[in-house]
């Protein structure tokens, strides 16, 4: 006898009442099921890709060896390496995880300083939550629009560089500056301003010399674009060493 | 019906058709039809017990046995549970060490009628829920008879408690910019379980989303004590010791778990964050005063 229940037709995903020319199955076919791409669960289309965690899980495919591995590198600019290493398998865990530790860092570093500085003064002394606050701002908003605003630069000079290897590359860049404000509790003013401006340099280098051997591919304008690079780098540098340790009573 | 059906139905159908007709049995038997309260979706459980007459925490097989038999003719006070009386009788118990089961999230009897309960039954049976699991998950017992169930019977009303408190207790603790300090604390809580969950999923990790917010908002449990003790006594020493005992504590109660839950060559970039996290609030509870 015909049926009324409507039948579906087989549309990749296996329905739940198929044709009625199919054997019954058992459990173990679905050990068997030849791999066509239905183990991933049900995946938006089109632009809420971008909404899905299933569409970030490629750029978080590191492990701690490689994470480390990575840091490293961005330590000893004048290597080189990290291009190669990052171009295939370029990450967001490192950059981050960096920038939220920097913040952290810097917040209680900062707060740290001025305490200090308040208590040598004898003046009475508030911790200021919008450290943490403003700290954040500077720190995701530099990672999030500097490769941003260069990926767009670089698109317009038709050297285009992928923009998940910018986040990586601008995110370990910043690594550096953790080791320097643990180093600027030191009080000597001098002391600090040359930590900042040795970490400033070796973070721009960092970028500057990554990038150069792909921008040099752009024309004649490559060296401004490096120069501006670099020069970005030591700003950030110095705004740091600025709002977090300048003490105002 | 099922039996007359020239089609061949999945596997999982005939099970969900066996499970309609056993729920229509078992609501004809109850009387008035039970409507089921919403509930959160979680693993397949073993159902624990809801009625106030046992403990949520496990009752020894021997007292549950020897409840099965008079819980039909007992003298229940009419107002409380009166679906949950047929339950037993109609279901024989399926193994398990819990005892009677009178959940209908698991599929297999008519719900209490937590509609009609007094309201302090709900109180109560969500507070014993939030102190049993609170007492597995941070104090965890290698001997328990039941490592999975703090996992299985998650909810979410404890971790908001605590996370709220915390924020409350930081709050008092400052002396300018209350609004503000709650306002961080709060937000850095509950978007560090959030991220902390995603970075885990991202990772490759195997967790279920809000059984992770879960776990880690009982494990913030620690530092609410800490908390409350630096803004009773308010010396920087003592602080210090307090807050670094009760972090190592919240951490070890967040290790298990998390770094089970992924990949072991990845456990290290999966428990980072945690640290990082919870040596923040610390720090912010060592910084307000």
């Amino acid at each position: 006898v015909e049926s009324n229940l409507q039948t579906f037709p087989p549309s990749g995903a296996q329905g739940k009442i198929s044709g009625a020319s199919r054997p019954p199955r058992d459990a173990d076919d679905s050990f068997s099921k030849p791999v066509n791409g239905i183990e991933e669960p049900q995946q938006p289309g089109g632009w809420l890709r971008a909404f899905s965690v299933a569409s970030y899980k490629p750029y978080f495919d590191v492990d701690t060896v490689d994470v480390l591995e990575r840091i490293k590198d961005s330590l000893f600019p004048f290597n080189g390496s990290f291009n190669e290493k990052t171009t295939n398998n370029p990450d967001l865990y490192g950059p981050f995880w960096i920038c939220t530790t920097l913040i952290f860092v810097a917040a209680s570093i900062g707060t740290f300083v001025t305490y200090v500085a308040h208590k040598v003064e004898k003046k009475e002394w508030n911790y200021d939550i919008n450290v943490v606050t403003w700290s954040a701002g500077l720190f995701y908003g530099y990672v999030t629009l500097v490769p941003l605003a260069l990926y767009v630069i670089l698109k317009y000079f038709s050297a285009p560089s992928g923009l998940v290897q910018l986040f990586c590359l601008y995110g370990y860049s910043l690594f550096i500056f953790i080791p320097t404000l643990c180093l600027s509790i030191v009080p000597l003013e001098i002391f600090r301003w040359i930590v900042a401006g040795v970490a400033g340099f070796m973070s721009a280098s960092f970028v500057a010399l990554n990038l150069r051997a792909h921008i040099m591919s752009a024309g004649e304008r490559w060296f401004l674009i490096v120069a501006g690079i670099f020069l970005l780098q030591l700003a950030l540098s110095v705004v740091l060493k600025m709002y977090l340790f300048t003490v105002t009573f | 019906m099922s039996h007359s059906d020239t089609i061949p139905l999945h596997s999982s159908s005939q099970s969900d058709i066996d499970e309609i007709e056993n729920l229509i049995n078992a609501s004809v038997q109850s009387g008035p039809a039970t409507v089921q309260p919403a509930r959160p979706p979680s693993p397949p459980r073993i159902p624990v017990s809801s009625s106030p007459f046992l403990q949520s925490n496990l009752p020894p097989p021997s007292t549950a046995a020897a409840k099965l038999p008079p819980l039909p003719s007992s003298s229940a006070p009419p107002s409380v549970l009166p679906a949950t009386v047929p339950a037993p009788a109609a279901q024989p118990p399926h193994g398990n060490s819990a005892g009677s089961n009178n959940y209908a999230a698991s599929g297999f009897g008519p719900a209490p009628n937590t509609l009609t309960e007094p309201v302090w039954d709900t109180v109560k049976r969500d507070l014993s829920r939030i102190v049993s699991n609170l007492k597995l998950v941070v104090f965890p017992n290698p001997f328990r008879e039941d490592p999975g169930k703090a996992l299985r019977d998650w909810d979410l009303w404890g971790p908001f408690f605590f996370i709220v408190f915390l924020g409350l207790v930081l709050s008092w603790s400052a002396s300018v910019k209350k609004s503000e300090v709650f306002a961080v604390a709060f937000a850095l809580l509950a978007a560090g379980a959030v991220i902390l969950t995603l970075n885990v999923l991202l990772l490759g990790g195997h967790i279920i989303f809000f059984q992770s917010l879960s776990l880690l908002g009982y494990c913030l449990f620690p530092l609410d004590v800490g908390a409350l003790i630096c803004m009773l006594k308010d010396n920087v020493i003592l602080k210090i010791v307090v807050v670094c005992v009760t972090l190592a504590w919240s951490s070890w109660a967040a290790y298990p778990f998390m770094s089970s839950a992924v990949n072991p060559r990845r456990k290290a970039l999966a428990l980072y964050p945690v640290f990082l996290m919870y040596v923040s609030v610390g720090f912010l509870i060592i910084a307000i005063d």
